[in-house]
């Protein structure tokens, strides 16, 4: 009987054990992500292209368009706060400036591939879907193929021959090649405007790319390759934008960044700014911060340090924003207007500070009534000096004595350093939640119909047909004329036709009513590349970035952890010249 | 299932039924003393069938009732002494009798140690096992139990992530293996592997630590013992009266290495010498003016200069620690049912402003035996507080703020912005204004019932669940540095609530054959789950700051919401047997199949075998008659392990989310981006680990120790590899590579002094030494720059340009030529001698930190009357780290302040530092920090006195002792300049190549007033 017992207590303790087993599901089954086959399915389809357009916000808005499109141009020299890996040697061509460089090289390459391989991506599964309707599917095609040219292009122009790719990466790719310039031009760029443009509606939702931004960007593209009857597509292009009567140029030039006028002072933004015509395309920012992450942040980059130069009652506030003095106006850039009759200067630079912090006890104290409307603190009146009437007493030691009778704190010309300098109002934003935070609501736009007028102008002078130019000049200057309207600074066809197509006069013309214009808005580090005027403006007009360019300067390095990383390293994938 | 559940507890109740019966049962007593006749107390008697065992009392007497009559085996054991086995015939309603007379036994080898799924005989286990006694663990006062066995050891590495109260430490065994999975051991409570670390144990209730370190030991833990296993075994209580324990300390603490910053006037001739290098210390446009300082110091720091104001920020933040820690233990219970019941107290206020921690824990373990049944349960139950405040950041604001700038106004009230730079805020209302805490509550039970289904075979099931949530509250107040003073308050939450639990059935077998054989056997079969269920909230503009994070709703920004479910599953089959031939030779063979959810598809099992060998040598009739060895035995093992920490999920290719917006100004549409590459392939890492060791104890006992070395290869390792990113992915995480661990370790104990004139001493000794390297890489590539990671070089590397001192003017057309270099700047060694400096000129440095050339400890121990004096030291020697403290806190751009060093001018050519520029600190930044972070550290100087018997008597006490103490008095290192060589805030998991340490904050000394009371 005892035995019996044990023996049926030990079967039914090793049945228990055996019994348990195959209880566990070792199978994973996600709940709060989704997988790959997302995509397979028409959403999923849909929200690649979303993915796609959401890529724009990592390079288009920050910081890193500043430093490879703007610093170290004849438009922009440094400022005092340009220092570091993510400004410094960009403008000043030094030798930091090479493969690495870190993280201020390497995220526009890496952000830009991960961008190409999510417009792949979304591009596959959209052309695989049976379930989305042809209609539909052809538009949103065209819009993952126009963003990854955009992709193209901007690492085509940094990087001269880069790895092409069309199709999603599947599985562990190492192996990387840098294919020819004109080839990523001939099979990818190229082709894919060209489906854009057959393919895209002249309208869509805000935000969505058009026709018009499709023959915009083609016809610049055009433009930068310069191939046998690029210029005449390029002139056919920009000319059926401008013919569209999609868009149209704002009555006045301020107004396409600012609220009402308020002379001489800082922008007022609103919203209902970005539903203007003049828009071709932009990069859509909302200042959440929680969903969009950074916003445009290039409101603060060309502030200067107005809240520092011992101003009365001048303190730091929002709408001024906060001083992060990357990048200042050349000489070059402040001489350009003929600013009696142009309006361009005015819309483009704030000149006036208020007083801000005015008490009793404020210190410096708060400015008498003077000539500029009573509360003025610090004025820019855009003269080479000042007369010391206007300024208040500051002693040899530098201390400020607003006890002598002077009104406000001004600066001439000749006294702007790389803290003292008018203020960039087109990306100023006095709706952002304070003046500490970085996200601006304000769109990034890439195009607006002026710069469409120029980029024909550009087609019709590289293409040997300057006089016709003319009217495209004539159309920008005489909505900026004072008064408006004026033909004073009208060009005449015959003035352009002397200095005959696509020669270095015309060029330099060009190259001077772009920055008029659009100062501050274009990527002007790409289009003296592609007027090849780089190293010679550098050198004429950037006192830090003139030392040190050099012919190599026309490429980027390519970041050095690419090469690292890439199977046969160097040898399948190599530097650019000189780095 | 269920059917099989109710055979089970039927089959239990019969048991118990059966004992009931029970009516022909006898008793045993008897005394247990020493070899020189005295009573010992403490003693376990034990007979095994039934199960039953008793402890004897403070006369050394003993009495096990209800024994059935016939034929018994009688253990007796006691720590310190060879046990005794011996047969006693009970008849019915009669009373045996058996007193012992116990030898004392070499120190160490007679112990009975865990082995995971049960315990051994030191003598029969054939793997390396190290044990630590809990006495050891308390010896050291701190917030984390893990700090208390560092350097205690041999071949365990701790080092602490922060010096933080209650940050987490890191532990390693026998260095570190994996790239990219985890190198964290196993950890084990009571039988049941945790998650966690052992800040959720109470670390009075620890009764002893258990290393296992090679396969032998560690193979029954399959899949998870490639990182070794820490078994912790907490107290239990004993038959007998009802004792009660108070442990008490009180102790403050000061900062160890204060930093030496610029003071005002410093500070501003580094602005003059930062602004002469740039070429702007001169007068703007035309303003005629004295002196460039116009241009570098505004009107108030001008003034500040004048009035010779030099604020000492550093002492404005730092303040005297205090620790206090209250511990209470109870513990008693009678034949059948035995409890111990402990709470625990710790509080401490770190030296930095705003950091503190506070762990209340309580843990009760119970143990009933009712007839063949015996019944086990540890509770631990803790919950911890920790503040952060804004953490290390806080030290950027009291080490860059300028000297220059004032922390109060003339009315005493306190500037936000001491200076009139916008980057740099008072770190008195930084630390008041940022508010976080993190309270984690832990509930882990271990539930161990035993039945005797025959003589020496038994069925154990164990079940382990474990609940701990982490709430992790963030408060940023307005005058923060984020929120620059004018911005509503944020705040948020990130709740973490991992729920797991462990079921282990096993059947056991320890049966003796005949005389010359014992043969012990498991079988087991174990599943384990895990949940981690994570929900995050974070929102802006807040009305009120007093709400913190509980009314995260009235913000008016859009709140940032996520969550996340992972789940894991391991499923278990492990068979193991121990044959001792002899008493002299054992053979262990263990075999586990281990299947993990979070692998991929096909590749979800693996087999991990096993095969141990000891002889005993020195019981061999050759050695038996060599006086002064008193044991010796050999070891030799071989086995395979597993690891596959990676989270779940991470075969599948998963997509990132973002929003973006068309139409409206609202972010309304979702879009999804290739996240990671799908990967089907990843499969177990597996180490095959040697081990050969060997135990001693030599001239009566007096020195003992043992003797390991080791080998492990880990094949397919889990790596996470760095793709190009014209793929579109930046990494990948495959089985690619191989890395090896060879080492050598060493214990001894020793007794140095036994009684001369009173006195005794006492040494214990370890030192351990490590060498990794990587055997293999992906596709047989000999070296894999981007991720740093060559073969025959370690898996982690300290790869830079070597620092060569200061270019200097005679060199300046050379400095030109070599790297664009001027005067001033940094000058590395051209390595390969091309006359560029380039990226090729990069060379290893010195080992890292992840792998010094050894560690080791000493500690002394003195006994002299009632008086005991101790002294713990350790060391970690032979390696170089890349000083994050100095990289962060020697800027030299004349912007922020810096530590006073001697940096290079036209007119002082320093070969240190280099000369203050705007722009930074330029080329080769890094070169410059590499320091040799090799240290010798007094852990711990106790001394204690212990109140003589008659007084405490008097007040019903049986033992007190008084004791002061000093903890990490001193740390002697070989030039490292900086707060601490060990203190690796941002090491990472052994896989970082960022051997970047220190910037954590400064390390501090206590001095500890303490009280043990039992009574």
């Amino acid at each position: 009987m005892r035995t019996n017992t044990k023996l049926t207590l030990a079967g039914l303790a090793l049945a228990a054990l055996g019994g348990l087993a195959g209880c566990q599901d070792l199978t994973e089954t996600p709940v709060s992500g989704v997988t790959q086959e997302y995509f397979e399915t028409p959403e999923g389809a849909d929200a690649a292209i979303t993915g796609t357009y959401a890529r724009l916000r990592d390079y288009y808005g920050q910081e890193q368009e500043i430093r490879m499109g703007m610093a170290g141009t004849d438009a922009w020299k440094r400022g005092e706060q340009c220092l570091g890996n993510g400004c410094g040697p960009w403008n000043d061509y030094t030798s930091e400036l090479g493969p690495s460089l870190g993280q201020s090289l390497q995220d526009m390459w890496q952000q830009h591939y991960f961008a190409i391989n999510t417009a792949n991506t979304a591009i596959k599964f959209i052309g695989q879907s049976t379930v989305i309707p042809e209609a539909q599917k052809n538009v949103r095609l065209a819009e993952g193929r126009f963003l990854r040219a955009i992709f193209y292009f901007n690492l085509v122009r940094n990087y001269g021959a880069v790895h092409l790719t069309l199709e999603p990466t599947q599985g562990v790719v190492d192996a990387a090649t840098r294919t020819p310039v004109a080839e990523i031009y001939s099979q990818a760029i190229v082709p894919d405007l060209d489906f854009a443009v057959a393919n895209l509606p002249a309208t869509q939702t805000q935000g969505r790319a058009t026709k018009g931004a499709a023959q915009t960007l083609l016809a610049e593209v055009l433009l930068t390759r310069g191939a046998a009857g690029d210029f005449d597509r390029a002139r056919d292009l920009t000319a059926a934008v401008i013919g569209s009567g999609t868009f149209s140029l704002n009555p006045t030039y301020r107004e396409v960044f600012c609220g009402p006028e308020r002379p001489l002072g800082p922008c007022d933004f609103a919203t209902s700014l970005e539903a203007n015509k003049e828009y071709v395309f932009a990069v859509q920012y909302t200042g959440d911060g929680t969903r969009d992450i950074s916003g445009n942040s290039l409101h603060w980059y060309w502030t200067m340090g107005y809240d520092t130069q011992n101003a009365p009652g001048l303190g730091r506030t929002l709408e001024y924003d906060r001083p992060f003095r990357r990048l200042s106006p050349t000489r070059y850039t402040l001489d350009l207007w003929n600013r009696a009759t142009d309006s361009r200067y005015l819309g483009t630079f704030q000149t006036l500070w208020r007083s801000t912090t005015c008490s009793s006890t404020a210190t410096p104290a708060c400015p008498a009534s003077s000539a500029l409307g009573g509360d003025t603190a610090l004025y820019l009146p855009g003269t080479d000096t000042v007369p010391l009437a206007n300024r208040f007493f500051v002693d040899a030691g530098g201390v400020v004595h607003p006890d002598q009778p002077k009104r406000y704190k001004a600066f001439g010309q000749n006294q702007y350093t790389e803290l003292v300098f008018p203020t960039l109002l087109k990306w100023l934003d006095q709706t952002k939640p304070s003046v500490a935070a970085q996200q601006s609501q304000r769109d990034r736009q890439l195009w607006r119909l002026a710069d469409v007028y120029l980029l024909h102008a550009e087609a019709l002078i590289r293409g040997g047909t300057p006089a016709a130019a003319a009217a495209d000049f004539n159309t920008l200057r005489r909505r900026a004329a004072i008064p408006a309207g004026s033909a004073a600074n009208n060009l005449s066809p015959a003035q352009l036709d002397s200095l005959g197509g696509g020669g270095d006069a015309a060029i330099e013309l060009l190259l001077n009513e772009r920055a008029r214009e659009l100062t501050g808005e274009e990527q002007r580090w790409y289009v003296l590349v592609r007027l090849n005027k780089l190293l010679d403006r550098v050198r004429r007009y950037n006192p830090t970035g003139g030392l040190n360019i050099q012919q190599k300067h026309l490429l980027r390095p390519i970041p050095q952890a690419q090469i690292d990383a890439t199977s046969g390293n160097a040898a399948s994938f190599p530097q650019n010249p000189g780095y | 299932m269920t059917r099989r559940i109710t055979l089970l507890v039927l089959a239990l109740l019969l048991s118990v039924a059966g004992q009931a019966r029970a009516q022909n049962a006898g008793q045993i007593t008897g005394t247990v003393t020493s070899a020189a006749g005295r009573p010992l107390p403490g003693a376990t008697v034990a007979i095994t069938a039934p199960r039953r065992s008793v402890v004897t009392d403070p006369q050394g007497r003993y009495r096990l009732n209800n024994v059935p009559a016939g034929t018994h085996t009688l253990t007796v054991s006691l720590l310190g002494q060879a046990s005794q086995t011996r047969t006693v015939v009970v008849a019915a309603g009669q009373t045996a009798t058996a007193n012992f007379q116990l030898a004392e036994a070499a120190i160490g080898l007679e112990a009975v140690v865990a082995v995971g799924y049960g315990q051994q005989r030191a003598r029969d286990v054939t793997g390396a096992v190290s044990s630590l006694r809990g006495e050891n663990i308390t010896q050291i006062v701190a917030a984390n139990p893990a700090d208390a066995i560092k350097g205690r050891i041999a071949g365990v590495d701790v080092t602490v992530n922060s010096p933080e109260p209650g940050a987490s430490a890191r532990i390693r065994i026998r260095g570190a293996r994996s790239i990219t999975a985890t190198n964290d051991p196993l950890y084990v409570v009571d039988g049941v592997p945790i998650s966690g670390d052992l800040r959720d144990i109470d670390q009075n209730s620890i009764e002893s630590i258990d290393v296992l370190k090679d396969a032998s030991a560690a193979a029954v833990y399959g899949s998870r013992g490639a990182n070794g296993v820490i078994l912790i075994t907490t107290k239990r209580g004993r038959p007998g009266r009802t004792v009660f324990t108070y442990n008490t300390t009180y102790g403050v603490s000061r900062v160890l290495h204060p930093v030496d910053l610029m003071n005002g006037e410093q500070f501003a001739e580094l602005r003059r010498e930062a602004a002469r290098n740039a070429g702007t210390y001169n007068c703007p446009g035309t303003t005629a003016c004295a002196a460039g300082d116009a241009v570098v110091l505004d009107d108030s720091m001008r003034a500040a200069l004048a009035a010779g104001i030099s604020t000492d920020w550093q002492s404005e933040i730092l303040r005297e620690g205090i620790l206090r820690n209250n511990q209470l233990g109870i513990s008693g219970g009678n034949e059948n049912t035995r409890f111990r019941l402990g709470v625990g107290y710790l509080n401490q206020d770190g030296i930095t402003m705003g950091q503190a921690y506070d762990a209340k824990q309580a843990s009760l373990n119970l143990g009933h035996d009712f007839g063949r049944f015996d019944l086990q349960l540890t509770t631990q139950a803790s919950r911890t507080f920790r503040n952060a405040s804004v953490g290390a950041r806080l030290w950027d604001e009291a080490l860059f703020n300028s000297p220059l700038g004032r922390a109060r106004a003339d009315d005493g009230t306190l500037l936000f912005k001491p200076t009139r730079d916008e980057l740099r805020v008072n770190p008195i209302l930084e630390a008041r204004n940022n508010t976080r805490q993190i309270t984690r509550t832990n509930v882990l039970a271990t539930l161990t019932g035993t039945l005797d289904i025959a003589r020496g075979i038994q069925l154990v099931s164990a079940f382990g669940p474990q609940y701990s949530t982490d709430n992790d509250g963030v408060f940023v107040g307005t005058f923060t540095r984020k929120l620059g003073g004018t911005a509503l308050p944020e705040a948020g939450v990130d709740i973490d609530k991992r729920t797991s639990y462990t079921l282990s059935n096993y059947l056991q077998l320890d049966r003796r054959l005949g005389t010359q054989h014992r043969v012990q056997g498991t079988l087991l079969y174990e599943i384990a789950q895990t949940r981690l269920d994570f929900d995050s909230a974070y929102a802006t503009q807040l009305p009120y700051s007093q709400q913190l994070w509980y009314n995260l709703g009235s913000g008016s920004g859009t709140p940032a919401l996520k969550a996340f479910l992972g789940e894991t599953a391991l499923q278990s089959y492990m068979g193991r047997m121990n044959w001792t031939f002899r008493d002299r030779y054992t053979l262990t063979l263990t075999g586990r199949v281990d299947g993990s959810s979070v692998l991929a598809e096909g590749h979800k099992y693996a087999f991990f075998p096993a095969v141990g060998l000891s002889w005993r040598l020195g019981e061999e009739r050759f050695l038996k008659d060599v006086g002064f060895l008193d044991d010796l035995k050999v070891r030799g093992s071989y086995g395979r392990v597993g690891n596959s920490g990676i989270s779940a999920y991470q075969t599948l290719g998963q997509l990132s989310q973002q929003w973006y917006t068309f139409g409206t100004t609202t972010p309304n549409a979702v879009g999804f981006a290739p996240g990671s590459i799908p990967n089907p392939d990843l499969r177990w890492e597996t180490t095959d680990k040697y081990n050969l060791g060997l135990d001693f104890a030599v001239l009566g006992s007096r020195l003992s120790g043992t003797v390991d070395v080791y080998r492990e290869n880990t094949r397919n390792l889990l790596l996470s590899r760095r793709l190009p990113f014209t793929s579109g992915y930046s990494s990948v995480l495959q089985n690619v590579g191989s890395t090896t661990n060879r080492g050598v370790e060493l214990s001894l104990n020793s007794v140095n002094l036994d009684g001369w004139h009173g006195l005794t001493w006492e040494s214990s000794f370890n030192i351990s030494a490590n060498r990794n390297r990587i055997t293999a890489l992906a596709q047989g590539a000999p070296f894999d720059v981007g991720n740093l990671r060559w073969v025959n070089a370690p898996v982690s590397v300290n790869y830079d340009y070597r620092f060569n001192g200061i270019w200097q003017t005679a060199d300046s057309a050379m400095a030109r030529v070599m790297c664009g270099c001027k005067p001033g700047q940094i000058r590395v060694d051209d390595a390969n001698g091309d006359g560029v400096i380039n990226a090729d000129d990069r060379v290893f440095i010195g080992n890292h930190y992840n792998f010094p050339d050894w560690q080791g400890s000493l500690n002394n121990r003195f006994t002299l009357g009632a008086v005991d004096l101790s002294v713990l030291a350790t060391a970690r020697w032979g390696y170089r780290v890349s000083n994050g403290f100095i990289q962060a806190y020697t800027n030299l751009d004349g912007r922020f302040n810096s530590r006073n060093v001697n940096y290079w001018t036209p007119d002082n050519p320093s070969n240190e530092y280099p000369r203050p520029n705007p722009a930074g600190k330029g080329q080769f930044a890094s070169s410059s920090y590499y320091q040799d972070g090799s240290h010798v550290r007094i852990r711990d100087i106790t001394l204690g006195y212990r109140l003589p018997e008659r007084l405490v008597g008097r007040f019903g006490g049986q033992a007190t002792r008084l004791y002061v103490k000093a903890q990490d008095p001193f740390v002697f290192t070989r030039g490292f300049d900086g707060w601490d060589p060990e203190n690796g805030f941002n090491i990472g998991d052994g896989n970082s190549t960022n051997s970047q340490i220190d910037v954590g904050g400064p390390s501090y000394r206590t001095f500890t007033f303490g009280a043990d009371l039992t009574f």
